[in-house]
């Protein structure tokens, strides 16, 4: 993947597979680090965990696709760390850190693009989003945008264009911008 | 937006918008979104159609995504569903494309045979 927000984008549909109905994605990064962490309460990860790493394994007839694998590959090549903790009915709590110095790491890319496709695909799921940079952080929470459309799906195309810019301008900001 | 304010305004619009226009019948749009997919290119297809959508004021789809189908080499996949056409499925879709399938497919009812990979 050229960017981590593809892969991460990869790890949200794997939860959306697992029915869960509400995730977390928790970005933090700082100038030497950036760390991610993805909750979900769906059905959880049966059996041995480090299988899952194994790209030539499925949990689930062949759906479930090379998300972890992939992203354990980034954290082999850069000497970071990864962490999975799940449960059958429990959830799934997929976490990793990567130095940003490492060569062979991607940009982290266009996360609100990933955010906002997620949510075309699966308005009905529960996204919650912090971004956090040093001391300053973003938080998005789907389901409060939900509230305030009442009946409006929150995947109408002019909603969507909508949302797409208020991410923007909020990321805009954490970065550094005024 | 600037404030959530505009996001009130925007709904109450939708919502006027929604009561006048007849309700059509609701176009299914597929996209691939499995690994394979994503590393394709699916997120920026998906995000002209909805552009496009969008552009062209037409809300009556519903966007569903699937897993591998089995035909990772032509991913992205996208598959058309219209109430009166073939069930069909488009493959090595690019952003431009995605952009002419919305218009003349989707919204106008025309196929376009040539990117057509499977039909049903």
């Amino acid at each position: 993947m050229k960017e981590l927000a593809l892969n991460i984008l990869d790890l949200l549909e794997n939860s959306a597979a697992a029915r869960a109905n509400n995730i977390m994605l928790i970005i933090n990064e700082n100038t030497d680090k950036i760390h991610i962490e993805l909750k979900d309460d769906g059905s959880g990860i049966n059996g041995n965990q480090n299988r899952l790493l194994d790209p030539f394994y499925s949990s689930k007839n062949k759906k479930f696709g090379l998300g972890l694998p992939f992203i354990n590959e980034i954290v082999t090549l850069c000497q970071g760390n990864m962490d999975i903790q799940s449960k059958p009915g429990s959830g799934t709590n997929v976490s990793f850190n990567l130095p940003k110095g490492c060569i062979d790491l991607p940009p982290l890319g266009d996360i609100v693009s990933t955010i906002v496709t997620f949510i075309t695909l699966h308005p009905e799921i529960n996204l919650r989003y912090e971004h956090l940079i040093e001391e300053k952080y973003f938080i998005f929470d789907s389901q409060e945008f939900k509230t305030m459309l009442e009946d409006v799906p929150i995947n109408h195309p002019e909603v969507l264009k909508l949302l797409e810019s208020y991410l923007e301008n909020n990321l805009k900001n954490l970065y550094g911008g005024n | 937006m600037k404030s959530l304010e505009d996001l009130k305004k925007l709904r109450d619009q939708i919502r006027e918008d929604m009561k006048i226009r007849a309700k059509g019948e609701r176009v299914k749009i597929t996209i691939g979104m499995g690994t394979t997919g994503i590393a394709s290119g699916a997120r920026e297809v998906l995000k002209a159609i909805v552009s496009e959508l969008e552009i062209r004021n037409f809300s009556d789809v519903e966007i569903l995504q699937t897993g591998s189908i089995g035909l990772d080499a032509k991913e992205p996949l996208l598959t058309i569903e219209k109430p009166g056409l073939p069930k069909v499925t488009y493959g090595l879709v690019t952003i431009e494309m995605a952009k002419r399938i919305v218009v003349e497919h989707v919204i106008n009812s025309q196929i376009i045979g040539d990117w057509v990979i499977r039909s049903s």
